[in-house]
């Protein structure tokens, strides 16, 4: 990595002194490491991985250290697809700064790297202050026991089948979740639901931000193979008005955004 | 008695024809009296119109020496007679269609003669047999009389409601029926889309007609197999069915990934996110019909990614497969033996059409075969059941179906299973070992996957009579009826074939152990539970742990007007590697008091309290919901009804690890809630 950031730095002295530009005084990321180094994924199936990132700078002072976007590649350096999501933080220098981050692994990154021959993959961030450093971590294409406990897909539904419901008051309501994960491990989670008058609370919340109240929690352990449907909590109904209700997943965590169904109760026949 | 009495006669009169009899007549009538069915008073028999029957000289106390049946139940008690003619009135509206009206007369001799046997025809119009039409509409219109701490908040004044329709028409041998679900919010936000106030829920037109059937809309296709399970989604569907044979085909085409909302018509106008198909299913064995069925799918389709309506996962991945599969499931030995067979196929594009590589062929088989030596047997009085089966499953590694998201690929199991029953005791058993790479791909490891488990339960069945000799209902044992269950699982895996990093050696172990007993009363009922779990990974690329779950719960009606429902939930997940112990507590409690018929009201109380020993979470939520509502009006047929309430909401939120999230805030409201029901 040092090696990485020195010639970089080298190479961005060199053009900007051709150019007559003056470089900021001592200005660099010097190293970049990932917690874990490296991690399984399925060959066929998509998944989740939790990436920490920590990027090393020697400027003095205040210092914005930024990565613009993540890139997959192949052992061999091919570009298999890209990841458009800024990581940012301000800081004061020199320091070492963290940074965390769930990427999804599409299944046809993952596919076209096993059909180019390779029993991995890379996930790498270039992460700059000025002069930028890379960091990555190995994603080993596995089978999908042997992949790192995650999240492939979350399939939220009434006990009707359908994502949306209309119910009268005090008529009894669940909702059930199909999970389908890789690799196995402890599923971590909690059934919220929100409403009715779908509320918003908190300076930083929007009115896109309804608040979420836990019914009940979730500890069930889960193994790629198994056709999990999970049979939530009885939904509070005893109140007209919309409802939404979510499994909001603690671990493993999600790469994707967790779904959301919505419910609306209505007056019954007596009032 | 009477109605054994009717079959004979019946039986025994079998020349009687509709009308007439010879003339045994009741003393008090003519001897050649005639019964005559009036017309109906207008152009249609309505479903609560009186039936008029005319006999000449009837009076009420004939009616001790006639029956008259209306759809094969005596109805003589509740008949009347005005001007010689009998009026039956229904008891509640007859069901659309064909209804049949019988006349019989207990004659002196003991017999019993049918004095005429009509056909009726209730009809909502002379142009449709059935035509019906229900509303259940609800408008909220909400109004924030105080509030505390809110960040971007909406308007003071909101409004939300629902209307679920529906209706239908069918005359001869025809239906048609529709329904559909509208919702509506002031917000936009809240809406499923979010940009509009009014949006469609789910929907479902169908159409019948003899043998064949149309659907369009929200439904579910097919039967469950390896390439189709539970595939609901809004699209079109037509199918023949035909009960003479057992003979059932359909087609259709249906969105891969569900919508709601006004928008993309019937769902099938995008070839990108869409699956057409057909199903096929038989009982080629005639003479026992469900010895055996047959059935057959083939389908093609193509997948956008994970973006339905209530799904989450990769949505940047387009797809593209088709599939087939054959199942067979048969019952011989009186049911005692079931054979399952399924072989499926697939060509499934993982990386998307006309890109990378071509689509994957794999294959996908399974055998289920299971016996029941004993269903009926009888040990101490009481029935007792047995059942073992084995079941083989082997699904390639690119096996994939676009109809089968959620579908499991890449396993070869093989599963025992038994299940035994006596006396409130109940045993559910199952070993299975399984290995993955299936196809046997070089550059991947396999791991190898040993799985137990086991259930047994046990409800202790009590004597008690019905009644005691008082009258009183009997008193139940101070545990009330309990029900104690155990559950076990184990999973061990190993890694069978090294590669990608791993070698080959003990790779994984899961263990959990759950306890819980349920005790139920005449009223109310509590529940306790207690799960243990450990997971160990050999390979050290995740930490090993231990969790501890306790669950009590109980549901509590007391009299009539109030009801219970307290929930504590204790979990502890220790991370052995790391050295930390997280801690969650999730309380509830919910009221529901009903003061008066119009008066009711509830409260709802939650606590969550997380915490890590390292001190990298430390959070507590609590929420308050409640309200008395007053109905002012009840919704009638055709008039809407009126209720007020007054409801607020509490939430606080203390991070003292995260200080940006804490929170308190509160809303409270007075809402008008009008209420439609017209049918």
């Amino acid at each position: 990595m040092l090696e990485r950031a020195t010639q970089r730095y080298i190479t961005v002295a060199a053009v900007s002194l051709a150019f007559g530009i003056s470089l900021p005084a001592e200005s660099a990321i010097t190293a970049v490491d990932t917690s874990p180094n490296n991690t399984n994924v399925p060959l066929a199936r998509s998944t989740s991985v939790a990436v920490g990132w920590s990027a090393t700078t020697d400027t003095a002072g205040p210092v914005t250290v930024s990565s613009t976007q993540g890139m997959f590649r192949t052992p061999s350096g091919v570009t298999l697809g890209t990841v458009n999501k800024i990581l940012s933080k301000s800081i004061v220098g020199p320091t070492n700064i963290t940074f965390s981050e769930v990427v999804l692994i599409p299944m046809n990154i993952i596919y076209r790297a096993h059909k180019m021959g390779f029993d991995q993959l890379r996930y790498e961030r270039s992460f700059t202050d000025g002069v930028a450093a890379t960091g990555q971590i190995t994603l080993f294409i596995t089978s999908p026991k042997a992949a790192t406990f995650g999240i492939s897909r979350l399939a939220l539904l009434f006990d009707d089948d359908q994502p949306i419901r209309i119910v009268n008051r005090r008529e009894t309501l669940k909702a059930r979740v199909a999970v389908a994960v890789v690799g196995t491990g402890l599923l971590q989670a909690t059934w919220e639901v929100a409403g009715p008058n779908l509320e918003v609370a908190g300076p930083n919340l929007s009115a896109d931000s309804p608040v979420y109240r836990p019914l009940k929690t979730v500890r069930q352990y889960l193994s790629a193979g198994d056709e999990t449907a999970l049979a939530g909590p009885e939904l509070p109904t005893d109140r007209t008005g919309a409802y939404l209700v979510r499994l909001r997943v603690a671990k493993p965590e999600l790469g994707f955004d967790a779904p959301v169904i919505r419910y609306f109760v209505q007056a019954s026949k007596a009032e | 008695m009477r109605k054994q009495a009717l079959i004979r006669a019946a039986a025994c009169a079998g020349a009687i024809q509709l009308g007439l009899s010879a003339p045994l007549s009741v003393a008090a009538l003519p001897p050649d009296w005639k019964p005559e069915l009036l017309a109906s008073a207008t152009d249609v028999r309505t479903p609560t119109e009186p039936i008029r029957l005319s006999i000449r000289g009837l009076k009420k106390q004939d009616l001790k020496q006639l029956g008259i049946e209306l759809d094969d139940m005596d109805v003589t008690a509740t008949v009347t007679v005005e001007n010689n003619v009998a009026v039956i009135t229904p008891s509640q509206p007859l069901d659309w269609g064909q209804h049949q009206l019988r006349l019989v007369e207990y004659a002196p001799d003991g017999d019993i003669v049918e004095r005429g046997l009509w056909i009726l025809e209730v009809r909502k119009s002379e142009a449709f047999r059935e035509a019906n039409f229900r509303a259940n509409a609800t408008l909220n219109l909400v109004r924030r009389v105080s509030d505390k701490n809110l960040g971007d908040s909406p308007g003071k004044s909101q409004a939300d409601g629902s209307a679920a329709l529906a209706g239908g028409l069918a005359d001869g041998s025809w239906r048609a029926t529709g329904q559909m679900d509208l919702l509506y919010n002031s917000q936009e936000n809240q809406m499923p889309r979010g940009n509009d106030k009014v949006d469609m829920g789910q929907f479902l037109l169908t159409g019948e007609t003899g043998r064949f059937t149309a659907k369009a809309g929200h439904h579910t296709v097919g039967t469950d197999s390896m390439i189709m399970q539970n595939f609901n989604s809004r699209g079109v569907s037509g199918g023949y069915q035909s009960e003479d044979t057992g003979t059932s085909v359909n087609v259709f085409s249906l969105r891969t990934q569900n919508v709601t909302g006004f928008q993309e018509g019937f769902g099938i106008g995008d070839s990108d996110n869409r699956v057409d198909g057909v199903t096929v299913s038989g009982r080629p064995i005639t003479s026992r019909r469900d010895a055996l069925v047959v059935s057959a799918a083939h389908l093609f389709g193509a997948d956008p990614g994970q973006t339905g309506e209530g799904v989450g996962g990769d949505s940047l991945t387009t797809t593209e497969g088709r599939a087939s599969s054959v199942v067979a499931d048969g019952n011989l030995l009186d049911k005692r033996l079931r054979l399952r067979a399924e072989y499926a196929s697939s060509d499934f594009d993982f990386d998307g059409p006309n890109t990378g590589s071509p689509a994957e062929h794999d294959q996908a088989y399974s055998a289920l075969i299971s016996y029941t030596p004993w269903h009926d047997k009888v040990v101490r009085d009481k029935p007792m059941a047995w059942n073992l089966g084995l079941e083989h499953k082997r699904i390639g590694t690119f096996f994939r179906s676009p109809a089968n998201p959620q579908g499991v690929a890449d396993r070869d199991l093989i599963r025992g299973f038994t299940g035994f029953n006596w006396s409130g005791l109940d045993l559910q058993a199952s070993i299975a070992t399984e290995t993955d790479n299936v196809n046997d791909l070089a550059l991947l490891p396999r791991i190898e996957t040993l799985q137990t488990v086991w259930s047994l339960s046990y409800t202790p069945e009590q004597d008690l009579a019905l009644m005691e000799p008082d009258g009183q209902v009997p008193k139940m044992p101070w545990y009330g009826q309990p029900f104690y269950n155990i559950g076990y699982f184990t999973l061990d895996q190993d890694v069978e074939k090294a590669g990608a990093g791993l070698s080959a050696g003990a790779f994984h172990a899961t263990d959990n152990v759950t306890l819980s007993a349920t005790f139920s009363y005449s009223t109310w009922s509590w529940a306790i539970s207690h799960g243990v779990g450990k997971d160990e990974d050999f390979t050290n690329a995740a930490s090993d742990t231990e969790s501890e779950l306790t669950d009590v719960s109980a549901n509590i009606q007391i009299g009539r007007k109030l009801s219970l429902t307290p929930t504590i939930q204790h979990n502890e997940i220790n991370d052995k590697d790391n050295h930390i112990t997280a801690t969650t507590d999730t309380g509830g409690l919910s009221l529901t008091y009903t003061f008066t018929e119009k008066v009711a009201g509830s409260f709802g109380f939650t606590i969550n309290r997380e915490e890590a020993s390292d001190g990298s979470v430390n959070s507590k939520t609590t929420d308050l919901t409640g309200h008395i509502s007053w109905t002012v009006a009840e919704a009638r047929a055709h008039r809407p009804g009126l209720a007020l309430s007054l409801e607020g909401q509490r939430h606080e939120q203390r991070d003292p690890v995260n200080l940006s999230s804490d929170t308190e805030s509160y809303q409270i409201f007075l809402k008008a809630i009008v209420s439609w029901q017209p049918s």
